[in-house]
Order: structure tokens, then sequence, then C-alpha cells
């Protein structure tokens, strides 16, 4: 079995399982912390998704300086000249998004914690059902 | 120096950013934070003015050659952080400038708080880069950093209420982003690429061999996202709670913010995925849907800043139908409208500013009694509520009776007599709020102090005399808008 085959597939199914995980968490739980873990679980499948959207198997590459000492493709397994690693290399834009995603991800992930903390001390309790249990006017 | 290179658009969303982060470095010595945020008011005010028009970009590859013997596949594309800036987003960070500068200077005399003019720069900073960013992760990272803000915003506050509201809102936003990030990691997957103009040429191109389903899975990923930032059904409660828990004159800039991003997020979303077919006609009713449920939801309300903001949604539902409709007349009359009602708007939330002032309460059984001792306030409102409901000869009239036109003309008869009932509607319920605050007899809160006259923010009236003015002034004179919207709409080149 070709388990480098199924690297990308296997990410994809952990992805959409982060997600629907995450998606039952904010619908169907009644707990507010856990519906927070929900909307995170949501946003790492979505980075998931997106990093490995620019997966590739790694390569290496030669150097200027190997070049010059004669080290070719032929020469290494796995090493590449430039021309073809351009080809095969991991996509690098996926990488600077997810960091970004994760950064934006963790700000709102901080401000909704601190929001629990402040109604648990409030209401004494994380369960939605007791927080938003007023009728609003 | 040449100063033609240095005002380039890039500064519109770099300036309220820096000082974003200034201020929040401030927080806690009050006059330092009054001091700068006047500052910066003055220049995010002037900025849009001297701004070079033009497209911008940095950080990128512009345009390289292939490297021989590759096929890289983004040499030849635009890799940068691109932003246009024309007359129209001049016109749209203009009014988002001024209408954030009126929620600070509106409670300039209180304790200003520097995290609270620091998520005013941060929304303006966030605005404006969707406004004119052309490229759909920059799209998607302001989105996120608006979210936050406008929580924050919400949060301000300080009742437990707002906390609860904020937090909806944060779940809610944090699911909808993810939405957004997934149909752009889609797009980005499929075609290796995030500019939105090269995105737009590419998918042109595959237009004419089919539609793929990978492209209507991202169409329908991103458009859940473009249905939470535009508050349309079925996230018009929480938007409203959002505007209703918020400070009136912060939720004045917030409606505006909300209003430009729908117009924004949806020409992006027009550009990349007009060829499907059904698009258009899921804007229509999603907007149809967010207009009726709006104005039926105000007229139930018996909170004045619940009540606005559900005439809010009512109206960005109007400004939906345009661009659902999608001739060019309907949506220069809808980014017409876009403009227009986010003024009218404002002159109404910032009214309840100032009956919150007086009263602490905006619930419409409490009020009453304040016709005569709030000088000229109740004739700016009453002006206010003829501009929301589109009576000439005030700007929205305008744009109202062109999006009517275009929704004739296109062959929608039955909108057009539905769009006349909202706006009666609408009327309906803002002159119920007008005779709850000021026409019924006076409350509690006056007999107590025995005051003939009641002490409020001259600031805010002010600032509602210079909406009033520019609202009138727009209606007498449509053109000296609409030409550079009408101009605008024919550059997209899809409609």
């Amino acid at each position: 079995m070709n388990v480098e085959a199924l690297f990308q597939p296997m990410c994809f199914l952990t992805a959409a399982l982060l997600v629907v995980i995450g998606l039952y968490a904010v619908i169907f739980m009644d707990n507010l912390l856990k519906k927070i873990i929900g909307v995170t679980l949501i946003s790492d499948g979505v980075n998931l998704v997106l990093i490995t959207g620019g997966f590739n198997k790694i390569v290496a590459i030669i150097s200027p300086e190997q070049f010059e000492e004669g080290v070719t493709s032929a020469t290494f397994e796995g090493l590449k000249e430039f021309p073809e690693f351009a080809t095969q290399a991991a996509f690098p834009l996926p990488s600077a998004l997810v960091l970004t995603s994760i950064v934006i991800s963790v700000s709102i992930f901080a401000i909704m914690l601190a929001l629990a903390i402040r109604l648990y001390q409030h209401y004494g309790s994380m369960s939605c059902s007791v927080l938003f249990k007023e009728v609003e006017e | 120096m040449n100063l033609e290179n240095f005002f380039v658009p890039a500064l519109l969303v770099a300036f309220p950013l820096i000082a974003a982060i200034c201020l929040n470095f401030l927080h806690g010595k009050d006059k330092a934070v009054k001091g700068f945020a006047i500052l910066s008011i003055i220049v995010v005010l002037l900025l849009p003015w001297i701004t070079q028009y033009g497209i911008y970009l940095f950080g990128g590859h512009p345009y390289a050659e292939n490297v021989d013997g590759t096929n890289i596949m983004l040499s030849k594309l635009n890799l940068a952080i691109v932003y246009n800036y024309g007359a129209v987003q001049k016109i749209f960070i203009g009014l988002l400038a001024f209408l954030a500068s009126a929620a600070i200077v509106v409670h300039f005399l209180e304790k200003t708080s520097g995290v609270y003019a620091a998520m005013i720069m941060l929304g303006i900073a966030s605005t404006s880069a969707v406004i004119m960013a052309d490229d759909v992760f920059n799209i998607f990272v302001f989105l996120e950093i608006l979210t936050i803000s406008q929580a924050a915003l919400v949060i301000a506050v300080g009742s437990i209420k707002a906390y609860k509201t904020a937090l909806k809102y944060l779940i809610l936003g944090g699911v909808a982003g993810s939405s957004i990030l997934l149909g752009i990691a889609i797009l980005l997957g499929k075609y290796g690429m995030l500019n939105v103009s090269d995105l737009h040429t590419v998918i042109t191109v595959e237009f004419e061999s089919g539609i793929s389903q990978t492209l209507i899975v991202a169409c329908a990923l991103i458009f859940v996202g473009w249905l939470f930032e535009s508050g349309m059904v079925p996230f018009h409660i929480i938007k409203s709670d959002v505007y209703s828990k918020a400070r009136p004159s912060v939720a004045a800039f917030m409606q505006t913010q909300t209003k430009f991003v729908l117009v924004a997020l949806w020409i992006i979303v027009l550009r990349l995925f007009y060829g499907i077919p059904t698009f258009n006609a899921l804007v229509l009713g999603v907007a149809i849907l967010s207009m009726v449920f709006g104005v039926m939801m105000a007229l139930k309300q018996t909170e004045f800043t619940r009540l606005l903001a559900y005439v809010a949604v009512a109206q960005a539902g109007l400004v939906g139908v345009g661009l659902g409709i999608a001739t060019q007349a309907a949506v220069s009359a809808s980014v017409f409208h876009a403009i227009n009602d986010a003024m009218a708007m404002a002159i109404l939330f910032l009214s309840a500013s100032i009956v919150l002032q007086i009263t602490k309460t905006m619930d419409l059984h409490k009020t009453g009694g304040l016709l005569w001792k709030t000088g000229l306030v109740p004739l700016w409102s009453m002006i206010g509520i003829f501009a929301v409901s589109g009576m000439p000869p005030f700007n929205t009239y305008q744009s109202e009776f062109r999006i009517i036109s275009a929704a004739s003309e296109a062959g929608y008869p039955e909108l057009t007599v539905l769009i006349i009932l909202t706006s009666i509607a609408t009327f309906v319920a803002l002159i119920k709020g007008f005779y709850s605050i000021y026409l019924k007899e006076g409350q509690e809160y006056l007999q107590k102090g025995e005051m003939d006259k009641v002490t409020y923010s001259e600031r805010a009236e002010w600032l509602m005399l210079i909406l009033i003015a520019v609202c009138l002034g727009i209606g007498l004179f449509p053109q000296q808008v609409l030409e550079y919207v009408q101009d605008f709409v024919i550059t997209l080149g899809v409609i």
C-alpha cells in the first residue's frame, strides 16, 4: 500500500471531520466552552484544507555551489535540478496564508474566552440554556 | 520628496492601523488618548481627499518572466496586495471616516477609552481595505478584523447583554469567516492564485467550457460569508442585535460599514461567479427576505435602537435587491442607495444618541415628552425619518426611485410594489418611534428634575445637521454622485 499517496486524502478527511465535529459542537452543544472549541475546530479544519492543498513531496534543490562541483540530480536520489524542483516543490502561498489565519483565529478565540469568563462570573454557569435564557425584549 | 507618491491608497489602511496601535498603548491616559484621537480623526478625514486615484500594489512579484525551462504557476501572475482606489471608494471611505469621527466626537467629554478609539480606527482600516482590496485573502483577513472590532465596540458598552451579543456575534463570525476561508482555499487549490482580477480572467475562460462543481461549492461558501457580513437573512437578527446593543453613535458607523462591505464583497463575488446562473436569483431572494423581515421586525419593536437596527437591516436588503436585479441601472442605483441610506440612517442613530443621553433608556414605553425640551432635535429627527423613508427632496428618494425604475425595466413589476410597501412600513415604524419619544406625555425622568430644557450633546446635533445638508444636497443634485457610481459600475465589466 502506498502510504504517500494516502497522505493527502487522509489530511482532507481529517479536515472534514474537524469541520463536522466543530459544526456539531456549535449547533448542538449546550456548554459555551464546547461551542467556542467548536469554532476553533472548524477554523483548524479549514487551515488543514489550505495547508494540504499546497502540500507536495519535499524535494531538495541543488545549490549553485553544488552545481559547480558537478552535482546533478542523477548523483543523489531525491535531488532535483531547479526546473524540476520548481514544478514539484510545495506551494508556499498556503503556508503563509495559514499563519495569518491562525493569528486571527487565536485573537477571536481569546476574546470569546474572555467574554465566557465574564459571563461565568455573572451567571455561575457555562450552560447556554442558562446564559441565554432571558427573552430579549 | 514627491508627495504624490506618498499619499497612496495603502495609507488609508496603514494610518488607521498605526493609530489604533498607538491609541491602544495610550489606554488609561485620558488627555493623551483624546489628543491623539483628535489628531487621528483629522488625518483620517483628510486622507481620502488627498490620496491619488489608481491601482496600487505592493509586496508581490510584479509580472516576472517565466524562469527558463520551468512552468512555475505564478510567475506571470501578480501575487501582490492590490488596492484599487477611485471616486466611489473615495466617497465610501470619506463617509466612513466622517461617521467614525462622529462616534468619537459625540462622547468626547466622557472619559475616552484608548481601546474604544482604537477599535473605531481598526473599523476604518478594515472596511477601507475591504472596499479597495483586489485579492480574496486580503479581504478575508480584514473581514475578520472588522468582526473583531465590531464585537469590541459592543463590548465597550460594558453590560452583560452587550457581552452576550458580542459573544454570539463572534461565534457566528468565526463560522462565517471559516466558510469564506474554505471558499478561498478551494479557489487557491483549483487556480493557484488569489488576485480577483486574475481569477476573473481565468474563470471567464473556464466558463466557456462549462461551470465546474468546485466553483459552485466555492461560490456557496463565500456566499455564506457575504450573508453574515451584510446582515442578510438568516443573520439579520444577530446584526440588528449588534447595532442595538452598541452605542447609537457607534451603530451609525457600524451600519455604514455593513452597507459598504455588502457592496464591496458582492462586487468580488459577482466578478468571480457571475457565470453561475442561479447566483443573481439567490442574491435577489435573500435581499427580498431581508427587506421584508427587517421592516416587519421594525414594526413590532418597543426599543428605539432596535427599531432603527431592523430598519437598517431592511434598507441593506433594499440595496441587495438592486444588486440582485443585476442590470447596470439597478446596480448603480443600489450602490447610490448604500451611500444615501448610510447617511440618512446615521441621522436617526445620532438622534437616538441624544435621546439616550437624556432618558438613559431606549424603551419606547418609558420615553416621551421630549418635543419642547430638546430644541430643534425633533425637527432634525423628523427630517431624518423623511430621508430614510425615501421622501423627496432627499437623496434616498433619488436612489429608491431609481431602484424601482430599474426593477420595473428588468421585468420585476411586483418588486416595485414591494419596495413601495417597504418604504411605507419603514415610515410607519419610524413615526411610531418618533411619537413615543417626542409626542407622548412626559415621563418620570423629566418630572423629577423639573427642567424646562434638558442637556444633551450639541456636537451630535451639529453632526446631524451636516448629514441633513449633505442628504438634501445629493437629493437636489444627484448627478454629482451618481455619475461616479455609474462609471464605476461600467468598469466592473460583468454587468
